[in-house]
C-alpha cells in the first residue's frame, strides 16, 4: 500500500508551515533581535555613567525591554522536539489549532502500541487543521477534540467538533465545504443535525514491509 | 578584517587593583554588536579582543582567551564549528566558551555548553561572562589537586 495522493498533500503543506517557520524565525534573529539586543548594551553604556536613581530607572527600561522583546521568541517547531511523537503531536496542535482553530481543544494520545512517525504525524496534523478551516473558514468552532491511536498498523484519528453556538444545527453549507475535503482525504464524516456536532475519522495505514515508503518523507528538521 | 584587540582596560574585572583584566573573545558577524560587547566588557575592566567570523577568531588564538563568546549564526561557518576547533585543540578548552544565539530551537546548540539567548541585557552577560570564569578557575582547582593527588582524570 502506498500512502494516498491527498496525504502527500497533506505532508507538503506542514513542510511548508516549516519552512515559514524557520523562515520567519531567521528573520526576526537577523534583525529584530540583533537591533533589541544593540539597544540594550547601548542602554546599559549610558546608564553606568549616571547618579544612581537615573541608573536605576534605566536599569528598569532595559529589563522590561528585555522581557518584552523575549516574548516576540517563536516557539520551537513541533518537529525539533526530540523526535517524541507525543510532544511533537501535542505542541503541533497547541500551536496551530487550540484557540487558532478552536476556542478550547482537548486530546486524547494513546501511543502505548506504537509510535507514530514524523509523516503521520504531519498528515494528522494537517488533516485537523484542514478540517476545521473547511467547518468554519472565518471564525473559530467552540470546542474539539482530537483523539489519536497508533498502532503497529499505522494510525487512528478522531477529530469530533462542537461549532460555535452563534451557527445553526443543521448547516448545509458547512456540510457542503466539509464533504469534497472529507472525500479527497480519505476522511469519514458524521454530522448530527440535532446539535450541529460533527465528527471525522481517519485512517494512515502503514505500508507493509516489503513495499517501499512513498510520498516525500516528513518535514525537514535542520 | 574585522579581527581587532580592545584595551587593556582600565581596571581590572576580578583580579586584584592594577592587574590586567581577563582576556575575552567575542565572535559575531555583526559589527554594531561586537563594537557594544567590546565596550560593556571593556568598562567592566575585561581585555576584550572582537572578530566577525570563525576564520578570524582563529587567527586571534582563542585558546590564549579565558572566555569566548561565540554567536552561533555567523555569516559563513557557524559559531560551533569555533568550540569543535578548540575542542580538537584540547579536549576541554570548550569550557570557555559561551554561545550566544537569536532564536530558540533555531540552530542546534552544544548541549554542555551556556547560553546567552539573544536580546540579552549587558548586566546578564557579564553575569555568563564571570559564572564562567569562576568555573573555569574551580576546574583548574581541581585539576590541579588531583595531579598533586595522583588521583587526576583526563580532561574532557
Amino acid at each position: 500500500m502506498t500512502a494516498p495522493p491527498a496525504h502527500v498533500l497533506l505532508r507538503l503543506l506542514v513542510a511548508l508551515q516549516e519552512r515559514g517557520h524557520r523562515v520567519s524565525a531567521e528573520r526576526l534573529h537577523d534583525g529584530p533581535m540583533q537591533d533589541f539586543t544593540a539597544i540594550l548594551l547601548d542602554l546599559a553604556s549610558v546608564r553606568r555613567r549616571l547618579p544612581d536613581e537615573l541608573a536605576d530607572r534605566v536599569n528598569t527600561i532595559e529589563n522590561r525591554l528585555r522581557a518584552t522583546t523575549v516574548g516576540l521568541h517563536q516557539p520551537p517547531s513541533p518537529f525539533r522536539l526530540d523526535h517524541d511523537a507525543r510532544r511533537t503531536l501535542t505542541t503541533g496542535l497547541s500551536q496551530r489549532v487550540d484557540g487558532l482553530l478552536v476556542d478550547h481543544l482537548d486530546t486524547d494520545l494513546r501511543f502505548d502500541d506504537g509510535e507514530p512517525t514524523g509523516g503521520e504525524i504531519a498528515v494528522a496534523l494537517a488533516a485537523v487543521q484542514l478540517l476545521l478551516m473547511a467547518s468554519d473558514p472565518v471564525g473559530t468552532g467552540e470546542r474539539a477534540r482530537v483523539s489519536a491511536r497508533c498502532g503497529p498498523d499505522g494510525l487512528d484519528l478522531l477529530l469530533s467538533v462542537q461549532p460555535s453556538r452563534h451557527e445553526p444545527p443543521a448547516d448545509a453549507a458547512r456540510a457542503g465545504r466539509l464533504r469534497p475535503l472529507a472525500d479527497l482525504i480519505g476522511a469519514e464524516l458524521r454530522h448530527d443535525p440535532d446539535t450541529g456536532a460533527w465528527k471525522a475519522a481517519l485512517t494512515l495505514e502503514r505500508p507493509r514491509a516489503a513495499e517501499p515508503a512513498a510520498g516525500i518523507p516528513p518535514p525537514a528538521v535542520r | 578584517m574585522n579581527a581587532q584587540a580592545v584595551g587593556p582596560s582600565a581596571g581590572s574585572a576580578d583580579g586584584p587593583p592594577g592587574e590586567a583584566g581577563p582576556r575575552v573573545l567575542v565572535v559575531d558577524d555583526n559589527e554594531m554588536l561586537r563594537s557594544l560587547l567590546a565596550r560593556v566588557l571593556g568598562g567592566e575592566g575585561f581585555q576584550v579582543s572582537t572578530a566577525g567570523s570563525v576564520e578570524e577568531a582563529l587567527r586571534l588564538d582563542p585558546a590564549a582567551h579565558d572566555v569566548v563568546l561565540v554567536d552561533l549564526r555567523l555569516g559563513g561557518r557557524p559559531g560551533t564549528d569555533l568550540v569543535d576547533e578548540l575542542r580538537q585543540a584540547e579536549p576541554g578548552a570548550a569550557d570557555r566558551c559561551i554561545l550566544l544565539t537569536g532564536g530558540l530551537g533555531l540552530d542546534p546548540v552544544p548541549a554542555d555548553l551556556p547560553v546567552v539567548t539573544k536580546p540579552f541585557t549587558a548586566d546578564s552577560l557579564v553575569a555568563a561572562v564571570r559564572r564562567t570564569l569562576v568555573a573555569r578557575r574551580a576546574g583548574a582547582g581541581q585539576r590541579t589537586e588531583d595531579r598533586d593527588r595522583g588521583t587526576g582524570t583526563e580532561p574532557r
